[in-house]
């Protein structure tokens, strides 16, 4: 909300305001941005005396300016110019702002498409009066020529960044309340009509309010004598300095009241009003209304209207209708102030789609005490500045409890809330400068004050408000800091955090980058990269931010490959990312979807040559090497089997099994796949895992119990087998391994080539033999494997090769 | 015998220089793994001249073995390491104007990845919180709007709702009016909390969030946040400060200048936004105050005498101050570029 200086010093002293802009922004009330006017030197007003076209560029004129008996002659672009404008003109020599470089900056004589300029005719933005730089500043014909610029302009607007509890300030008033009770400095009383003035009633006004859960108050009284007008100067400086635009004396005052006090007030035609008969209810089926902009809106029944006696004349506290609006031949209005649910209101605002000045503050839940302040305000403006007089009876229909809201703060709670003790005089001047009515009282030392509830601030309700009043007004660095006292809460045990945590780490041990993806894609992407995946089971967002991210993932493999594809087309080499991220799957019975946890990895690209190595491309096996590294730190082993279709190239997909139960999947990823998702890298890589099916195998070192380790040696020998090629390695490894005397046995060769048949293949493996209970003999580790021999026979076809 | 035993003596050693020659020759030839071996064989191997020698030293004369042993061994030990270096060789033929003796050659390759700069920020964070006694927990990214808005007191039709656009899951309401919706904030794990658990609480929830927000250099739609409340008799304002100063010490360092200011949050009464003071201006990192009443009211807690306060803050946010980075979508874009910065 924009508030100028100018329009504050009506109502409070101000005089440092760089301090007391401070003190509002750490007192609740944020100060967004501080436009002072005047930011110039020597800019004068002037008039244009001829303007002639530039010999050498079209866009361009050749003004002549005078003020103070100079004639001088400058170029200008602005396409708004004409003879006896009142101007405002800096000459050569004067000094300017320059928002780029933050510095006042001298104007210099320049020559633009060979004519000399001596000066230049300044637009608001150069000025640091406005946005607009469309064409030059046009200044009220009425100024005297020769008036330095800073004696008409000379006000600083202030932006606040309001917070939804103060609709307060959302009044230039209600400001000036707060910067009162922050400095000290007296609040100025309004000028104001009095409601017990009881006028001379000759105009009938009947107000009804049907719909009390909507309306709690509705004050209305005809008005006579009016004649619509230009507003006085100060009214529409007042409006203009806000960025407002003046429109007529009766619609100028409204819109002066709201920006002044927060309450928003209506005039209608009293002619217009059928039955001279204001029913507030809610809206009819079928009804309709044209709104003042021109707009026709269908309303719903459970909109709150204004109607007379037969149609609705405007939406109740958000916008008036055309119908019944002012125009420049009424002379009876009728001056409505009143008070409207502000969930209603804010709803119906946003159905219709009519955001107004009105719903920013009703929507706020305005008190009905306010709007009986506000009509006493506008009728003394109305009054003051129009010469129109009230001519019927003021009708005040009450719809709210009136007995005296009280609320109790207990000098206990204030201490045990904000943990010091704040003196009762201190509390008491808190509330004499917030302006609150309250009764102090103290009983075994025990402080009371019982606060009656002001009817500006809707926002205090309990007495920690009141709290935070004492806490934001001694200033929040007043109170001190200190450690929590009290036991530490027991401690849940978050196995799974911790889980997720470790793999993280392994996995960047293992040489793999953490990405973090959208967790959110297209349906194209996640049918493409979850093939099985059942389109009903998917997460669907109501309002995405695009199509891109439309559906939430039942998978992390898209965002993987998308990462990959852009680190392929920005890096050399091989990327190795990883990424343990949530995903998502519908589920049926009222219930929230499902979330579970993923790990993904992708390798892509070539590992490049190196002095030890040669340059290769990312295959399954370094794939391999990271899941048996993982699997190794976790204490798990798994096994694979081929699977068939997903993302992967024929025979290069795998299932990760773990005790039978299918826990992941990885393999080389297809080449349809690579340019759906335009990786740069011929050879991808993919896994992934399901977290949770692991954890409940996992053995985490916390209990780990120690093996004793063996005092004797272990030999190690080596055996080749010539298989068939379609023999995995692993089931011969397996075989071997059971047995007793076998420490391990590791693969460490496999041999294709010229002295073996076509389908055969040679497998080298090393047994490490040992005994925790004694040295073995070379007899004994001769029969052990003799043993082995004897039951792969049974198992395997092979020979050996010698 | 004096002299037959050093002719003896003088003779093995020269012997020994010999082989030391020929091996040195000979495996200048050797340009394959066979030639290798073969070489290996004739100068290593069991029955090779040097082997015998040495076998033979037993025989010699006590004074003879000695300078034999030690020339023997030196010649074999150099043989051992001439025939690495020759396997070495052969593997690098392509290389094989490089010396293997420099030792100014990059190490073999072996990488370590990194975490990526949210995790690292948030284990920062974890790890500041656990030490003042904080708890970790998680909730379900999509929540009913009752944990996001209602049980925060955030009713509908309020006017802060405005303060979280909302993404909305496409589902209809549930019977008991609740409608699904992506949290805005990791709050809502607050109100489950408390729900299911009575004070003392002391507990930080980080995770992902999401709100209707376009995207440029200081938002997204998707981001991380780490709540934090504790619960319990005796808790204030003072200690929501002295807890929240603490953190910002240890994040940033024990000099960093830090300022409360009032701020509103319909869960917290009195509400606070909390700024650092860095390179010479002061930016928010938080939002904080005492839990509402009416929170704790609809969490069931009966206790007149419970206080509590929570805090908000967004790990993307902090790493940004701390690593002077310019644009909140780096971090979603994992470009290594980036992220190999941390």
């Amino acid at each position: 909300m924009k508030i100028s200086v100018n329009w504050l010093k009506n109502y409070v002293d101000i005089h440092n305001i760089d301090d007391l802009l401070d003190k509002l922004t750490l007192a609740g009330t944020e100060v967004g941005s501080v436009q002072h006017q005047g930011n110039w030197e020597g800019v004068v007003v002037a008039e244009i005396s001829k303007i002639n076209k530039h010999p050498n560029a079209d866009r361009l004129s050749l003004v002549e300016i005078v003020y103070n008996d100079n004639l001088i002659k400058v170029v200008c672009g602005a396409n708004n110019l004409y003879k006896n404008q009142k101007v405002a003109f800096a000459p050569v020599g004067s000094k300017l702002y320059n928002p780029k470089s933050g510095k006042m900056e001298t104007l210099k004589k320049s020559k633009i498409r060979g004519e000399i300029s001596n000066g230049m005719i300044c637009s608001a933005l150069e000025l640091g009066l406005g946005e607009d730089h469309d064409g030059i500043l046009d200044l009220e014909g009425t100024l005297r020529v020769g008036n330095d610029l800073k004696e008409i302009f000379n006000d600083t607007i202030i932006d606040l960044e309001l917070t939804p509890n103060r609709p307060d300030c959302l009044g230039v008033y209600g400001v000036a309340r707060e910067i009162s009770a922050i400095t000290g400095t007296d609040l100025k009383s309004l000028k104001s009509f009095s409601i017990n003035e009881h006028p001379d009633p000759k105009h009938d006004l009947n107000i009804s309010i049907k719909d009390p859960d909507l309306c709690s108050r509705y004050i209305g009284a005809v008005i006579s004598g009016i004649k619509i007008q230009e507003s006085p100067k100060w009214l529409k400086d007042a409006l203009v300095s806000i960025g407002e635009n003046p429109i007529n004396n009766i619609v100028d005052i409204t819109n002066y009241v709201m920006f002044e006090l927060g309450q928003p007030i209506h005039a209608f035609d009293y002619e217009k009003v059928n039955d001279k008969t204001i029913v507030v209810r809610r809206a009819k089926k079928g009804e309709k209304i044209v709104t003042l902009d021109g707009d026709s809106h269908n309303l719903k029944e459970e909109m709150l209207v204004i109607a007379d006696s037969k149609v609705p004349m405007a939406v109740a506290g958000i916008k008036g209708g055309l119908e019944s609006g002012i125009n420049e031949n009424t002379s009876l209005i009728v001056l409505e102030s009143a008070c409207f649910e502000g969930g209603n209101n804010r709803n119906t605002a946003s159905k219709l789609e009519l955001k107004s000045q009105a719903t920013l503050r009703f929507e706020k839940n305005l008190k009905p005490q306010l709007c009986e302040v506000a009509f006493n305000r506008a009728i003394h403006l109305i009054r003051d500045i129009t010469g129109g007089e009230i001519s019927s009876r003021v009708v005040d229909v009450k719809k709210f409890a009136q007995n005296d809201e009280k609320l109790r703060l207990h000098g206990s709670r204030l201490e045990s809330l904000l943990g010091i003790k704040i003196e009762s005089n201190q509390v008491n001047s808190i509330f004499n400068g917030l302006g609150f009515e309250y009764k102090h009282s103290s009983k075994n030392e025990n402080d009371v004050w019982d606060v009656d509830l002001p009817y500006w601030r809707p926002d205090i309700t309990i007495q920690e408000d009141l709290c935070e009043e004492i806490a934001r007004l001694i200033g929040y660095e007043s109170i001190p800091a200190t450690t929590i006292a009290g036991a530490i809460p027991t401690s849940i045990p978050n196995i799974e955090i911790d889980f997720q945590e470790h793999l993280r780490d392994i996995m960047v041990s293992l040489g793999c980058f953490e990405v973090i993806n959208y967790s959110a894609d297209s349906k194209e992407n996640i049918a493409s990269t979850m093939p099985s995946f059942n389109e009903e089971d998917l997460v669907k967002i109501m309002n995405p931010m695009s199509r891109d991210v439309e559906f939430m993932k039942p998978t992390l493999r898209s965002g993987i490959l998308k990462s990959l594809s852009l680190n392929s087309r920005n890096s050399v080499g091989s990327v190795r990312l990883f990424e343990l991220g949530t995903i998502f799957t519908k589920n049926n019975n009222e219930e929230l979807p499902n979330e579970s946890k993923i790990l993904c990895c992708g390798l892509s690209g070539t590992i490049e040559k190196t002095v030890w190595e040669k340059e290769r491309p990312v295959d399954i096996f370094d794939l391999k090497s990271i899941l048996d590294n993982l699997f190794s730190e976790l204490r798990i082993s798994y096994s694979i089997s081929p699977c068939r279709g997903d993302i992967f190239s024929s025979y290069k997909g795998f299932q990760i099994l773990l005790n039978k139960e299918v826990i992941g999947t990885f393999g080389e990823v297809s080449d349809e796949i690579i340019n759906l998702f335009d990786i740069n890298h011929q050879n991808v890589i993919l896994l992934d895992l399901d977290i949770k099916k692991i954890l409940s195998n996992y053995l985490p070192t916390s209990q780990v119990k120690y093996n004793q380790i063996s005092r004797y040696p272990v030999s190690k020998r080596d055996l080749s087998f010539i298989v068939e090629d379609t023999i995995f390695s692993e089931s011969i490894i397996v075989e071997i391994e059971k047995f007793d005397l076998v420490k391990n046995c590791k693969i460490v060769d496999v041999y294709v080539g010229k002295s073996l048949k076509n389908s055969e293949k040679s497998v080298t493996v090393r047994i490490t033999y040992g005994s925790d209970k004694k040295t073995l003999s070379g007899p004994e580790i001769d029969q052990c494997e003799k043993n082995i021999l004897e039951s792969l026979k049974s198992q395997i076809n092979f020979s050996l090769r010698v | 015998m004096k002299k037959v035993f050093r002719y003896l003596e003088n003779r093995l050693l020269d012997e020994i220089k010999k082989i030391q020659k020929q091996s040195e020759i000979d495996l200048k030839s050797c340009d394959s793994e066979l030639k290798i071996d073969a070489w290996r064989v004739k100068y290593l191997g069991r029955k090779s001249r040097l082997s015998l020698i040495l076998k033979d030293i037993k025989n010699l004369d006590p004074a003879m073995r000695k300078s034999v042993g030690l020339s023997g061994n030196r010649i074999r030990n150099k043989c051992q390491i001439m025939l690495e270096k020759a396997l070495n060789d052969l593997k690098l033929e392509e290389n094989d104007q490089i010396s293997i003796e420099d030792y100014t050659l990059p190490g073999r390759f072996n990488q370590v990845g990194k975490l990526h700069p949210v995790t690292q920020t948030l284990r920062e964070i974890k790890k500041t919180f656990v030490s003042l006694g904080f708890q970790i927990a998680e909730g379900p990214e999509i929540e009913w709007d009752k944990y996001n808005f209602d049980m925060l007191n955030i009713p509908d039709n309020h006017p802060a709702r405005d303060m979280w656009d909302t993404m909305w899951i496409d589902e209809e309401k549930n019977s008991s009016g609740n409608k699904m919706l992506l949290r805005t904030h990791t709050s809502p794990v607050q109100a489950r909390i408390m729900e299911n658990q009575d004070p003392p609480i002391r507990v930080i929830v980080p995770g992902k969030c999401y709100r209707y927000e376009s995207t440029d250099s200081t938002h997204e739609w998707h981001f991380y946040q780490v709540e934090g409340l504790a619960v319990d008799r005796k808790l204030t304002f003072s200690d929501l400060k002295g807890t929240l100063y603490e953190f910002v010490k240890k994040i940033f360092g024990s000099d960093t200048k830090i300022r409360f200011r009032c701020d509103y949050f319909p869960f917290v009464e009195p509400g606070v936004d909390m700024s650092i003071y860095w390179e010479g201006k002061w930016l928010e990192i938080l939002g904080a105050g005492m839990v509402h009443p009416k929170v704790f009211e609809k969490a069931g807690y009966k206790d007149p005498e419970l206080t509590g306060f929570a805090f908000g803050m967004g790990p993307e946010r902090i790493a940004m101050i701390k690593h002077n980075i310019d644009d909140i979508r780096l971090f979603y874009s994992n470009d290594l570029r980036f992220l190999g910065q941390f």
